[in-house]
């Protein structure tokens, strides 16, 4: 059979075992049983070795199927007496190839007029573990697998009412991914839910081997620096979005959800700061939010400060500084670019290491680095000092995509300060900021709690004020059933 | 393929401006020689002469190695110029922490130097200025050779931090001089150092009035004056008197901290001439006091508060008393004047009736504590 027909030929009508037995060559994963109903009739058992359970096959499809013959095959009725879970009955052979690389088991016979689907799938897949890359403290500690369906019993596990819905739908022309779109029906604003289910609907491309393809194609600003949508592997995480009245996106084969609308303060929240105290969840707030200043700022404030304004530093600190800046020979922007070269790398290396012990050690590593530069003359002592506090602060954020989004925007701050000075943060900051305004989380604003205003909106930014205080939902979710809890029965 | 194209012509244009401003000001940090100290002062010809420091940071340099250099031209900034010559460093007065004066350039008025401070938004106005009974010159010499003091500039920074803190020497910074010595009813008052070949001396305080240096106090004085002026934070009065008892003892009179002082002023005008009349209020705690140990008896320390009020008085009135001499009036009666009595303000020349203005000084003192012995 030519290439053309795999893709372009027509299906036979009927159940054609030919065609079947056609399109599945070279498929050494795929299993033929045969058997003889009533010891003449030939038919045959599909199923994939290694997505089948293959003692319950036996059991309860196999075993039942021969001892029922062609007879009693051929009445509908009886086959759904079958005691597998989930009996299907396909009239053409697409249907039965499409079932059987769900990973279903399909019975096939010529002399029958349809075949016989039967879900008695089993998958190897990891136990449900704390994710690696978003650890909490006092959090649940599990986390979403790769197989959808397990994902969707976790969430359903959470949130026990059957107002918690799936939009599903299939992506990937060759790979025929599940994708879900989960929400709270009556919190989250249909319109919205929608909008984002037609956008999904439209993505045309063979296959999305992680969620951050969906991203990607959905996304408004594809030239943005900063995520849309808040990644995570947190059911937790998920739960409480599901209950802001927020969607969010799960895929077929990959851990990784997807929340959305969000807004920028939303990558900058954990869970942790809503499981304790909330004097405590404040102070973590105040720490990130600093930890981001500092991550963005210092780098460029110390080229500022060494090539053009030298008389902002204090006068202790006039003669250490231009001491350790007399060994250098080369321009501040020269010295701090070699630097944040060097743990830039050193952290791509350390993602790559077997453990995530790899972290600390990139840190660990620089600053060693960093103390044999100072040596040989080619970084200054305080730059070492500024790019290690801004590396350990980039650290800091909870989320992975904003943390890369603040590393990147440090070096657009560098690169301007070293042209203009102070002047240069300062319209970089402005710039930063005219972007984050105008961007949109699936058509909600980005930068929300500050424009546009709401002061509502700030009971759950740089502070995060007691549960009690936040009655209302955020307003980025458009929800129609603003408060928390028993509608109206807030006392 | 449109949306690519147009950010990156944004971006094509923004470079070449960013390439063709003038972004090329960049003062290095490490190619900058800091001038720290200024002094001025006339050399023998009547011209001014000006020296500054600046420390010198080199890998090649090794221990706190200064660069001082002296240069005579009839501008500030030409001389600047001159110096630079020999510098080897970019020569930047951003950090200028002290401008010194010879006492006899301070006569004949200093606010024409502080030009280039208020030109050049560069040059701090924050600066200290300060009064050398001296040449500014030969002590910046001669405090390069201090072992056991820490770079020059920080040395007297320290003193005069030092000596504020304990109202020994008033808060004298360019732009509150400059400010000062243009005002008609306040005049500006700056401290004053002394300098031999181990030290530099903190000595009290330069009286001007206008720009021109007019007198000098003493650093006890100082510290009254700040009490005056309403600006003693814990400055220290030595009272000299005997002991009340009488004995004689090695150990003569008592030291005073004292934690708070109010002031109050009151001016009337009688027959033309100014009669001001001073409430001191002074709290304290007695650190030292040679005398009979009997301060909880309640009569006992009324008279020790009465006696040492009594010398506070004494000493407030010389020292009043040479300030009208001397034409300073570093109190600003005159801004009492004129916000009290404008009428009579105007049809006067403040510093004429100023020197026969009439003075009551009324001082209360109270021992807060005394510590653990009586």
């Amino acid at each position: 059979m030519s290439w053309k027909n795999l893709f372009t030929g027509k299906t036979p009508p009927g159940i054609d075992l030919k065609y079947i037995n056609e399109q599945l060559q070279d498929c050494p994963d795929i299993k033929q049983k045969k058997v003889y109903l009533d010891n003449k009739q030939e038919a045959f058992f599909f199923y994939i070795a290694g997505l089948t359970d293959a003692d319950l096959l036996q059991r309860d499809f196999i075993n039942p199927v021969v001892a029922m013959g062609l007879n009693q095959l051929s009445s509908e009725t009886s086959i759904h007496n079958l005691p597998c879970n989930e009996v299907t009955l396909l009239y053409d052979s697409k249907a039965v190839l499409d079932d059987l690389m769900r990973g279903n088991t399909v019975f096939v016979c010529t002399a029958l007029p349809f075949a016989v689907s039967c879900s008695i799938s089993s998958i190897e897949k990891r136990s449900i573990d704390e994710p690696e890359t978003e650890k909490n403290i006092r959090g649940p500690h599990e986390g979403f697998v790769e197989p959808m369906d397990t994902n969707l019993a976790i969430l359903r596990r959470k949130i026990k009412n059957n107002r918690l819905k799936f939009k599903t739908l299939t992506l990937g022309v060759q790979t025929n991914q599940k994708v879900a779109i989960a929400y709270i029906e009556g919190v989250a604003n249909i319109e919205i839910v929608n909008s984002l289910f037609e956008k999904i609907s439209k993505i045309e491309i063979d296959g999305l081997s992680a969620i951050g393809y969906v991203e990607q194609l959905i996304t408004s600003h594809p030239y943005s620096l900063f995520p849309q949508y808040l990644a995570t592997e947190r059911p937790d995480k998920a739960m409480a979005a599901l209950l802001e009245g927020r969607m969010v996106i799960l895929q077929e084969g990959t851990p990784v959800v997807l929340i959305a609308p969000v807004s920028f303060v939303s990558f900058f929240q954990a869970l942790d700061d809503y499981s304790t105290s909330w004097i405590h969840g404040s102070f973590l707030r105040i720490v990130r939010i600093t930890a981001v200043s500092l991550a963005v700022i210092l780098p460029s404030l110390y080229i500022a400060i060494t090539s053009f304004h030298y008389y902002v530093v204090p006068l202790n600190l006039l003669i250490p500084l231009a001491e350790s800046r007399a060994k250098v020979p080369f321009p501040p922007i020269i010295e701090v670019l070699i630097l944040e070269a060097i743990v830039e790398m050193i952290r791509e290396a350390a993602v790559r290491l077997p453990t995530y012990i790899g972290t600390a050690i990139s840190v660990f590593a620089s600053l060693v680095i960093g103390q044999a530069a100072v040596e040989a003359g080619i970084v200054s002592n305080l730059l070492i000092i500024i790019v290690g506090a801004s590396a350990v602060a980039s650290y800091v954020i909870p989320s992975f995509d904003m943390a890369m989004a603040i590393r990147i925007l440090r070096f657009f701050f560098t690169l301007a300060s070293s042209i203009f000075g102070i002047i240069g943060i300062v319209i970089c900051f402005g710039l930063t900021l005219v972007h984050l305004v105008s961007m949109e989380s699936i058509g909600q604003p980005y930068f929300l709690p500050v424009a546009p205003l709401s002061i509502n909106g700030f009971k759950d930014t740089i502070l995060r004020l007691p549960i009690k205080a936040m009655g209302k939902r955020p307003s980025i979710t458009k929800t129609k059933n603003m408060s928390r809890g028993n509608n109206n029965g807030r006392k | 393929m449109k949306m690519i194209i147009r950010p990156v012509i944004m971006i094509a244009i923004c470079i070449s401006i960013l390439l063709q401003t003038g972004c090329w000001d960049q003062k290095h940090f490490e190619e900058i020689g800091f001038i720290l100290q200024m002094g001025m002062e006339l050399d023998p010809e009547g011209k001014m002469l000006l020296s500054v420091t600046s420390p010198v940071v080199s890998p090649d340099v090794k221990g706190k190695s200064e660069f001082l250099h002296t240069s005579s031209e009839s501008l500030v900034r030409s001389s600047r110029e001159r110096l630079r010559n020999v510098a080897g460093k970019i020569l930047q007065g951003g950090k200028i922490q002290l401008v010194y004066f010879s006492k006899d350039l301070a006569q004949k008025g200093i606010n024409e130097f502080f030009e280039i401070y208020l030109r050049d938004p560069e040059n701090p106005l924050l600066a200290n200025v300060v009064v050398v009974d001296g040449s500014p010159k030969e002590m910046l010499e001669l405090s390069l050779d201090y072992k056991d003091k820490p770079r020059p500039a920080f040395y007297v920074n320290e003193l005069l931090l030092d000596a504020r803190r304990r109202s020994n020497a008033p808060e004298a910074r360019i732009f509150n001089f400059s400010i000062l010595s243009y005002s008609k009813t306040i005049d500006p008052v700056t401290p004053l150092v002394r300098y031999d070949k181990k030290n530099i001396e903190v000595i009290g305080s330069a009286l001007f009035s206008g720009d021109k240096l007019v007198g000098e106090l003493n650093t006890d004085q100082t510290m009254l004056l700040t009490t005056l002026m309403g600006e003693n934070e814990a400055g220290e009065y030595t009272y000299r008197g005997s002991a009340l008892d009488g004995n004689a003892r090695i150990r003569k009179g008592a030291i005073l901290l004292v934690k708070g002082a109010n002031r109050k002023i009151k001016i009337d005008i009688n027959q033309n001439v100014p009669s001001i009349d001073i409430k001191l209020q002074l709290k304290a705690f007695l650190d030292e006091y040679a005398g009979a140990h009997k301060l909880d008896e309640k009569d006992f320390e009324k008279s020790l508060e009465q006696v040492i009020a009594n010398s506070i008085k004494a000493d407030t009135l010389n020292l009043l008393a040479y300030l009208k001499a001397a034409g300073a009036d570093p109190i600003g009666f005159g801004e009492i004047v004129r916000a009290k009595h404008n009428q009579y303000w105007k049809s006067v020349q403040w510093k004429e009736v100023y020197k026969n203005a009439v003075f009551n000084v009324d001082v209360s003192m109270d021992i807060e504590t005394y510590g653990t012995i009586k």
